[in-house]
């Protein structure tokens, strides 16, 4: 296993968030975490990067404790994790955006990384020395994935990346994730849109009010039926 | 004269600018009205001040009052700041309160109340072109002022850290999950802050050649909160511009108006100023802020 969550409990003052999770991700697969509004998704992933502390439970990677770490020493150790409601920086330049997502990395490939990124979304390359807050919701969503990209990450978290988005743009963001699990990388996505995200994925696990309710290989969640009638519309 | 109060009014406002550079970075990044900046600095200048009279290199001097000022408020911000940066606006200001207070009595245990004579070595000579005055002087401190200005923009715009302390004054979560460590990096911004509020506070110095304990907060921290209040929150620009604009303004009022009641006619202009334009020049900064 890449990454184990283990009785994971998380609270906001009283509110517990998270109860009792246990979750893993396998190396090279993609991992995607279904649940409804509040369900504690973005709860997971943050206390993953680091970005909030749990209240009790452990999260391993690579047979490390995690949940000790600072968010940048997570970072370094090769997670990346892309946050809910396109945070682009708005001030700085797409350019600015994608340099700053290479923070951690020494090599000298950086500029390689970028080019590519422009050469593959040419509308990200014309708009290269814009800020990025200037841009259409659909070019955030792939700049912020690519943002992410920047620092080589092992394990990609992604938070609803297609929020918001129109039809055409979110088959966009989907294809994007789906060619970065061919290149190798592990995603943990978390996902509204469930037909989409078990369509890709190789496994799933449902989230309801902090607890984990299911947890199967994405073509059994997509067959059975509960989760058809509460996740799939019927 | 109308072109000797423009120079006058640069002159002063780019040592304005310097003191509310690091003011104003601390606010755009962390919404906190750091009432001890003047104070901090203030100690730094009596450093410099102490080692010119050690018979220290003037650069030296001033080396060495920069370096207090940095160590200074890495120390406040790591045990005074950093412990309360997320309990609301109120606490953190108090503690910033209590910092510029300490801050003072130090200043009041070594150096007493009393207003020393401040030399930096550089001779008040003059030379006019045309009608207008210059101080050599002050052409010293309008170079070194617009000099460290540049430099500091281009430390923001091209460099890795200045790169992340951009980052960091729009998001601190996101930036941090870009791999920043946000902590050291806010120190930084701290530290740098402090270091160039002393090259501000003894380029004031020398313009009036004295200094005593009233330069940190009467001239530092209200001066450098006018300025980005005029300028726009949370902006090397809007921080510069203010300074400026300050400068020219009370340039002017002493020229044309009353040099006796100059800091009213300047709270009166700025009262007025607040009221018609209260995001300042350069407002986009913070309401972009995610
Ligand atoms: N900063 C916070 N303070 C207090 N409670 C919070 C905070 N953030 C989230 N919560 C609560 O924790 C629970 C889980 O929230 P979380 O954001 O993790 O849900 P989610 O599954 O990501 O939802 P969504 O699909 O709306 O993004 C919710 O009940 C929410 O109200
Ligand atoms: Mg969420």
């Amino acid at each position: 296993m890449l990454l184990e969550v283990k009785g994971l409990s998380v609270k906001y003052g009283k509110i517990e968030a998270l109860k009792d999770v246990s979750l893993s991700v396998k190396e090279g697969e993609l991992t995607t975490l279904l649940g409804a509004n509040g369900a504690g998704k973005t709860t997971l992933l943050k206390t993953i990067s680091g970005l909030l502390k749990p209240f009790a439970g452990e999260i391993v990677y690579l047979g490390r404790r995690l949940d000790t770490l600072p968010t940048d020493a997570v970072v370094r150790a090769g997670i990346s994790h892309c946050p809910e409601g396109r945070k682009v920086f708005p001030r700085q330049t797409v350019y600015e955006n994608l340099k700053i997502g290479a923070y951690t990395r020494r090599d000298g490939e950086v500029e390689k990384d970028i080019e590519d990124f422009f050469a593959k979304f040419p509308r990200l390359g014309e708009r290269r020395n814009q800020r990025a807050g200037h841009l259409s919701g659909g070019e955030q969503q792939m700049l912020v994935i690519c943002r992410a990209l920047m620092s080589r990450p092992k394990l990609l978290l992604l938070d609803e990346p297609s929020m918001g988005l129109a039809p055409f743009v979110v088959r966009e963001v989907f294809a994007l994730i789906q060619e970065i699990h061919r290149q190798g990388v592990t995603i943990l996505l978390v996902e509204q849109n469930a037909k989409m995200a078990l369509k890709v994925a190789d496994k799933g696990y449902i989230l309801e009010v902090g607890r984990v309710v299911a947890e199967d290989s994405a073509r059994n969640l997509l067959a059975s039926e509960t989760v058809r009638k509460s996740y799939l519309g019927g | 004269m109308f072109l000797q109060y423009v120079i006058n009014g640069l002159s002063i406002g780019s040592v304005y600018a310097l003191i509310a550079i690091g003011y104003n970075m601390v606010y755009g990044i962390l919404e906190l009205l750091n009432f001890a900046h003047g104070d901090v600095y203030a100690v730094g200048c009596f450093v410099t001040l102490a080692l010119i009279g050690l018979k220290q290199h003037v650069v030296v001097a001033i080396l060495g009052g920069m370096m207090a000022g940095f160590t200074i408020n890495l120390i406040v911000e790591r045990f005074a700041y950093r412990p309360v940066r997320f309990s609301g606006r109120v606490t953190p200001t108090i503690s910033a309160v209590g910092i510029a207070y300490i801050m003072r009595n130090i200043i009041m245990k070594i150096w007493g109340p009393e207003t020393y004579p401040f030399n930096i070595g550089i001779k008040a000579s003059y030379f006019t072109v045309g009608k207008v005055v210059f101080g050599t002087l002050q052409i010293y401190i309008l170079l070194i002022a617009v000099a460290l200005m540049i430099f500091i923009s281009l430390l923001l715009k091209r460099t890795k850290m200045g790169q992340a302390v951009v980052s960091i004054s729009q998001s601190i979560p996101t930036a941090a999950l870009m791999g920043i460590p946000v902590n050291r990096v806010i120190a930084m911004v701290y530290g740098v802050g402090a270091a160039l509020g002393v090259v501000g506070g003894v380029l004031f110095c020398a313009y009036y050649e004295s200094i005593f304990l009233g330069i940190g907060f009467m001239l530092g921290t209200m001066k450098a909160w006018m300025s980005s209040i005029v300028g726009g929150i949370g902006s090397l620009k809007g921080a510069v511009m203010g300074a400026l604009i300050l400068g020219l303004t009370e340039s002017f009022v002493s020229g044309y108006v009353s040099t006796v009641y100059r800091d009213a006619y300047v709270w009166g202009v700025f009262i007025l100023f607040v009221l018609i334009k209260p995001q300042g020049l350069f407002p986009a900064q913070i309401s972009e802020k995610v």
